[in-house]
């Protein structure tokens, strides 16, 4: 009995050497292992550097150019979200303007709109917008809109108080129905902590997928398939190599993990609500899940290359089908339970609601088992793919 | 002349056989595409964001409260869903994400509101989610606020006002919204305009870096230049024309998904915005040759085209604009072909603003399909000298 328990780990320490020199020795797969790992999450968040857009430059066409008209621009202005950049005498110039990119949009007094707003008449502003760049056009809305209402407030405000209602009951009676929004785990709405998550977990997935898949493709390529007959030249089964295999991509993504969520997001000032333990908890069964998966597709590829081309293009589909985006819900049922198949659907989600949100691990305990599950299930299909290779092999007089 | 056209006929002869002998290539440039552009047709077959979960604590329960809930309730995008008794259990769907929203209408909500003390109404709205998020909470504080108003207004009619005053006393200034491109501010319509596209350059790029460093990985760089009669052009173009042809098929199924499917708005020129789409193809066919003549080996050339597709989408500025990017990034944006196809597009479909303004973005797009010539030289040389072969 001791000496089936010794032989077996032997087999796993043999295997988990053999890996960790087949890696170390080959640069192509050292760059899926490290490179991608040490320059991506550098690159992905440069665009948003500022992590939020700020004064966006609009056109004016003041027609009015009356003290409130001149109050309401300067309040435009004063907004964090627009700036205004120009200013026009007809709306024809200032669409050249928004048209070239110049401005982002254009806000247009009229004539009239003080004394409107005198007489007790409606006062109307336009607003020219761009949807077409959603958040341009959000946030010149937004921008707007505000000053709008900043002014308009002060407007009634004066109105009720100078008939001589105190101030508390003349803000009550403007809005009876004050609604609080509270903006919870990105308060800002920055843009980088938003996105960045999600793909710093996809990473994690296509590397290991890729490499691993890169080492099954090259020797299947250069005829060395006795990688995965034997460990460092000895004979051990299938369930052994497997383990020793998973053990050293385990420990050597424990250090991108850490590397990812514990300096990156510090460094990047992200939310890190949750220790960095229950994350590698979390992240267990997600990193044994992927590399069971990985070694099983690696027994398919021909070629040193095929990883890269079969697999670099799936990225996107599995980032849109994890939900962080458009969301769960909205995602036709059949698709969504199909998406279950692909670890980072649920990494995707439950890190978020971990680290991002700040939720209690019980909170994430359905997705920790679904990867635990998937875990099992790419196991057995790692192990019957190995069976299959060492059949094919055998038959072949291969095993060495 | 007509020895050139021979010898593209005969290149690309010679890759339309090598296409067939092996599995990947069909697949990149046909199966992964079409399929990539269903599923992602499949992900957002729902189109708008509809009856997403929200959960209400109403600790009034009054008539007025539950009012409100209905209010909030009928609003396209809010479906409630839960009705917690504590706002701990409202935390905790909020943390299962079981609601991307909670609402809370305090104790006394009816008896305040009337007696003008205003009480407020709390919404906690999930911001991680930030389109659900923002979604959600748009239509939540239009749905109060038309609450509020109509109290506003009706407390203003018992004082004497006029309703129209009363309205106008309720919002003096009205700011009316002129959406100029993209009129229904559909957000599909630009997300499918900007997600497809940069699926599509991912497999042209991919395709084009196989087509030619296999040939130097597998040492039959050399009879293919025999073949072509040691010229650059024949080469170039006999080697890639299958490949045009093929993804110029899926950019087809890709355009008519866009404009059948999605209906996209088509402002502009449905002919420039195809000529923009066939040069965007030729644009990252060019950067593949660029990329293997400059790496002269395959793995590295798909090395760099892997890190220069799969960073794109952040880059080209259709989510997080690229006017508010760093300088850096603004300089590597403009080195993305997608970008400039993107303006063309966008120009010309959603926008369509005059043309004058894709004319720039179109020039730049040509320039990069020239790029790889200013290496001939190079790339005469890795074709017909041995020690660029067989690398791994």
């Amino acid at each position: 009995m001791i000496g089936k328990f010794s032989e077996f780990f032997a087999g796993v320490r043999s295997s988990l050497v053999s890996e960790m020199k087949r890696v170390f020795s080959d640069y192509g797969v050292l760059i899926f292992f490290f490179g991608v790992q040490l320059s991506y999450p550098i690159i992905y968040p440069i665009p948003f550097y500022h992590q939020q857009v700020r004064e966006l430059p609009v056109a004016v066409v003041d027609l009015d150019n009356t003290m409130l008209s001149r109050q309401f621009v300067r309040y435009v202005d004063a907004t964090e979200s627009v700036a205004v950049a120009k200013r026009f005498l007809t709306l024809d110039a200032a669409r050249i303007s928004f048209e070239s990119g110049e401005t982002t949009g254009i806000v247009h007094i009229p004539r009239g709109f003080e004394r409107n707003v005198l007489r007790t008449e409606k006062a109307y502003i336009s607003v020219f917008t761009d949807a077409s760049y959603f958040m341009i056009y959000r946030q010149v809305y937004q921008g707007v809109m505000q000053a709008a209402g900043t002014i308009s407030a002060g407007i009634e405000i004066k109105k009720l108080t100078s008939k001589g209602t105190p101030l508390s009951l003349a803000l009550s009676t403007m809005d009876p129905v004050p609604l609080e929004s509270v903006p919870l785990y990105n308060r800002t709405g920055a843009y980088g902590s938003y996105l960045v998550p999600a793909v710093l977990v996809i990473i994690l997935q296509q590397t290991l997928l890729i490499g691993i898949g890169m080492l099954g493709g090259t020797a299947r390529e250069r005829n060395s398939m006795h990688y995965l007959l034997s460990c460092s030249g000895r004979e051990c089964s299938i369930i052994p190599m497997i383990l020793g295999k998973t053990l050293f991509y385990t420990l050597l993504y424990v250090f991108h993990i850490v590397y990812f969520f514990g300096i990156l997001f510090k460094v990047y000032s992200y939310p890190q609500n949750a220790s960095i333990v229950s994350i590698l908890v979390f992240f267990l069964p997600f990193i044994l899940s992927v590399t069971f998966l990985a070694i099983a597709l690696s027994t398919v590829f021909r070629s040193r290359e095929s990883s890269v081309l079969f697999l670099l293009a799936t990225s996107i589909p599995f980032v849109l089908l994890s939900g962080f985006s458009w969301p769960a819900e909205s995602i036709p049922g059949w698709l969504r339970a199909f998406s279950f198949l692909v670890p980072t659907t649920s990494a995707i989600e439950g890190f978020l609601r971990l680290d991002l949100m700040g939720a209690p691990f019980s909170a994430v305990l359905p997705r920790w088992g679904t990867l635990w599950l998937l875990s099992g299930l790419y196991f057995v299909c790692a192990v019957l793919s190995y069976k299959r290779i060492r059949r094919i092999h055998s038959k072949e007089g291969m095993f060495s | 002349m007509s020895n050139a056209i021979r010898g593209i006929i005969a290149v690309s002869i010679r890759e339309i056989l090598r296409i067939r002998s092996r599995f990947i290539y069909l697949f990149i440039t046909l199966i992964l595409p079409i399929t990539s552009f269903l599923i992602f047709v499949a992900i957002f077959s729902q189109g708008v964001l509809r009856e997403l979960p929200a959960a209400v604590v109403d600790m009034d329960q009054t008539a007025m409260s539950r009012q409100l809930v209905r209010m909030i309730d009928a609003s396209p995008s809010v479906h409630i869903k839960y009705k917690p008794l504590t706002l701990s259990e409202g935390e905790l769907l909020m943390y299962k994400t079981d609601v991307y929203t909670c609402i809370v209408i305090p104790k006394n909500f009816e008896r305040d509101v009337l007696s003008l003390r205003a009480p407020k109404v709390y919404n906690y709205y999930n911001n991680q989610y930030l389109l659900v998020g923002g979604t959600m909470y748009k239509e939540v504080y239009a749905a109060v606020k038309t609450l509020s108003a109509g109290i506003s207004v009706a407390a203003r009619m018992k004082k004497g006002e006029h309703y129209s005053q009363a309205l106008t006393s309720v919002q003096p200034i009205e700011v009316q919204n002129h959406v100029l491109f993209n009129p229904y501010t559909n957000y599909l319509y630009y997300l499918a305009g900007s997600l497809l596209p940069n699926m599509l350059h991912i497999f042209v790029l991919l395709a084009a870096i196989l087509a030619f460093g296999s040939e130097l990985k597998d040492r039959t760089a050399g009879e293919l230049w025999r073949m072509a009669g040691g010229s650059y052009m024949v080469t170039v173009i006999g080697k890639l024309l299958p490949y045009t042809v093929l993804f110029t098929l899926d950019a087809l199924f890709m355009n008519t998904l866009l404009f059948k499917y999605y209906e996209l708005p088509m402002r502009g020129s449905i002919d420039l915005l195809l000529l923009a789409t066939l040069m965007f193809i030729l644009a990252y066919q060019a950067m593949g040759l660029f990329f293997v003549t400059v790496a002269a080996h395959f793995r590295m050339a798909l090395m760099a085209a892997s890190f220069y597709a799969s960073t794109a989408y952040t880059f080209i500025g259709m989510t997080f604009p690229i006017i508010a990017f760093p300088i850096p990034a603004k300089i590597w944006a403009n080195c993305l072909p997608l970008t400039h196809f993107m303006k063309i597009f966008i120009n010309e479909s959603i926008a369509g603003i005059p043309h004058s303004f894709s004319v720039i973005p179109f020039l730049t797009l040509t320039g990069f399909v020239v790029l790889p010539c200013t290496l001939a030289f190079r790339f005469k040389k890795i074709m017909s000298e041995e020690k660029y072969w067989g690398k791994q």
